[in-house]
């Protein structure tokens, strides 16, 4: 098997990504003006029913970079060019503050809390979303979501790595503010940035931050601690 | 905007580093002896392609500690944010460095360093600062306004407890001299005092102490062997070939890199560097050797190389490079680390580059 099939076959196909347990992950389309990108994110469940949980990178530059709010949209259960639940908009965007000051990748966390889409509905009522939860132990299990656009993927499709577990830290990691990040195995590629890692089959628990170009099949992703769970009580304020 | 984040490149970095693994701080605990050690460790972590810099803003100050244990080990340890560094390094002569660096997590004030070495140890350190500031006094080309204060030496007391693995090294302190430093201010200012003159009087006002340089110059020019002058080199040519051979390996949170070097200058030189992460631990080890250019032969058309450097490497390695991309790196080589003896470095799960250049 080379190197492009294990990839194929390690963050494997969804079949059906608007089935539920999948359509909370979608695609995040970004415009800064200048060019386009893409991301992945997921539904939250939250009271305002309106919270897309990502990468910080996802959301804003770092570094006191630019936040990314001219067009951002998120397109939950994504396929093929379908957005079979509409197109939510961004509204707030948010991030930890290590990730504004430091570009610190163990503070690699986004959110966005979106508006309703185009026939009036509310994220969480149109898809639900995933519970989410920090402080866990760092040594779990992890299914890891997302819609990898780079070769060899093509953006079409959601993907996942099923049942991948903690590995441990990136020693780069030690230098950077935050909580030690966690690395899993998973051929990421991008796009899959915020793609959500969840645990005990739907609880957001980290999300895809970064990979190393010599080993694209170890993912990185952010300690959920106290930072992601400030964050998370902040964007469900926003109404 | 950024897409899934390129952190290293493993096959520049090999020749980068050498230089700057032959120079060792010496002296007393001065800042510039405790950001000796930190020039160090950036150099090495140059390899990971990350920096000591990272996670630091410009208003953390910096902890620094270093002493020579009594078995002759030198112990340097730097703390900033949440990041506590312990090297422990020693030098056989003074060009064969080892040191193994350990990365904790760590709490981390201006006053006061606690982190958890897991079994090797702990340091639970308080900082009382002697009663004179070094102040970046001298203006030239000093970005930061006011006389801002560069670096306090003083004592931590407390203690730092140590025992590497296998018992190679054991330390513990209770009292050590060290500082509390502005990297910032070093880098910005000239430092016009940064300690007290051991005899005679004090410099002249406005006047820089002869050989201090600022943390810049210091930084940049650590380990350069011979000191780079600005200036163009018009006979590039007529330059010493350098040749290279580095071996690496890459797991998914582990790198091993092997880099045997023949400047052509009557000498080889070997490094070795092993960096991965032990639970809530990270540790970077290091080791640096010349050795006669005979220890590394390599064939005119680069199809073929063998080395074979002294302690604390043992055993020989042959490269060969085949018609098309078949290469091979096998043989017995392996490398005595600080804390982890016999690591092989030569086997089919080593990438392997012959170069060579000007």
């Amino acid at each position: 098997m080379d190197e492009v099939e294990r990839a194929l076959s390690d963050f494997a196909e969804v079949s059906d990504p608007t089935a539920p347990g999948f359509r909370q992950n979608g695609v995040i389309f970004i415009s800064d003006g200048f060019e386009l990108g893409r991301c992945s994110g997921t539904s939250v469940n939250a009271p305002n029913l309106s919270l897309v949980f990502t990468a910080g990178h996802c959301v804003n530059d770092g570094g006191r970079g630019a936040w990314f709010n001219r067009d951002w949209v998120f397109v939950p259960g994504y396929h093929d060019g379908v957005r079979p639940f509409g197109v939510f908009a961004a509204k707030w965007l948010g991030t930890t503050e290590d990730w504004i000051e430091e570009s610190s990748p163990n503070a690699d966390v986004g959110v966005a809390v979106v508006s309703r889409n185009e026939r009036g509905r509310r994220l969480g009522a149109v898809v639900g979303g995933y519970d989410i939860a920090w402080n866990r132990p760092p040594r779990q299990v992890f299914d890891i979501h997302g819609y990898p656009a780079e070769a060899p993927f093509d953006g079409a499709g959601q993907r996942i790595c099923s049942a991948t577990p903690f590995l441990g830290h990136d020693l780069a990691s030690f230098l950077f503010l935050g909580p030690l990040n966690l690395a899993a195995r998973c051929s990421v590629a991008g796009g899959a940035s915020g793609g959500a890692w969840t645990i005990e089959g739907d609880t957001l628990n980290s999300v895809t931050s970064y990979a190393y170009e010599d080993d694209m099949t170890t993912d990185f992703g952010p300690y959920f601690g106290d930072a992601v769970r400030a964050l998370y009580r902040r964007a469900s304020q926003v109404r | 905007m950024r897409t899934l984040a390129a952190i290293v490149g493993l096959a520049a970095v090999g020749l980068a580093c050498a230089p700057a693994a032959t120079a060792v701080a010496h002296g007393t605990s001065s800042p510039r002896a405790l950001l000796a050690g930190i020039a160090q460790l950036d150099d090495q972590l140059a390899l990971l392609g990350s920096s000591s810099d990272a996670g630091r803003s410009d208003e953390d100050d910096l902890l620094a500690i270093r002493f020579v244990n009594h078995d002759g080990y030198t112990f340097r340890l730097f703390a900033f944010s949440q990041t506590v560094v312990l090297s422990v390094i020693r030098r056989d002569r003074k060009t064969r460095p080892s040191s193994t660096t350990y990365l904790a997590r760590g709490v981390v004030t201006s006053s006061s360093i606690e982190a958890s070495f897991g079994d090797r140890g702990r340091v639970s350190l308080r900082f009382r600062p002697s009663r004179r500031p070094a102040r970046a006094t001298r203006r030239v080309k000093c970005t930061k306004s006011g006389n801002p204060v560069a670096a306090h030496l003083g004592l931590f007391v407390g203690t730092l407890r140590f025992r590497g693995e296998g018992g190679y090294t054991s330390a513990e302190v209770q009292r050590v001299h060290g500082g509390s430093l502005d990297p910032a201010a070093f880098v910005a200012c000239q430092v016009q005092a940064i300690a007290p003159p051991r005899q005679g009087s004090p410099s002249p006002p406005g006047r820089q102490p002869s050989g201090l340089a600022t943390l810049r110059n210091y930084v940049e020019d650590f380990g350069k062997d011979p000191p780079e002058i600005p200036g163009v080199d018009t006979r590039p040519s007529e330059r010493e070939e350098t040749t290279a051979l580095i071996a690496h390996r890459k797991t998914p949170l582990t790198r091993t890199v092997f880099v045997a070097l023949n400047r052509g200058q009557g000498q080889a030189r070997f490094l070795a560097l092993d960096a991965g992460v032990d639970g809530s631990l990270g540790i970077l080890r290091f080791v640096s050797v010349p050795a006669p250019v005979a220890a590394f032969r390599t064939e005119d058309t680069l199809s073929g190389a063998s080395v074979s450097p002294p302690s604390p490497f043992s055993g020989t390695a042959i490269f060969q490079h085949g018609g098309g991309r078949e290469k091979s790196f096998a043989g017995s080589l392996a490398v005595s680390f600080l804390g982890a003896p016999g690591v092989p470095l030569a086997d089919s799960t080593f990438e392997t580059l012959l170069l060579r250049g000007r």
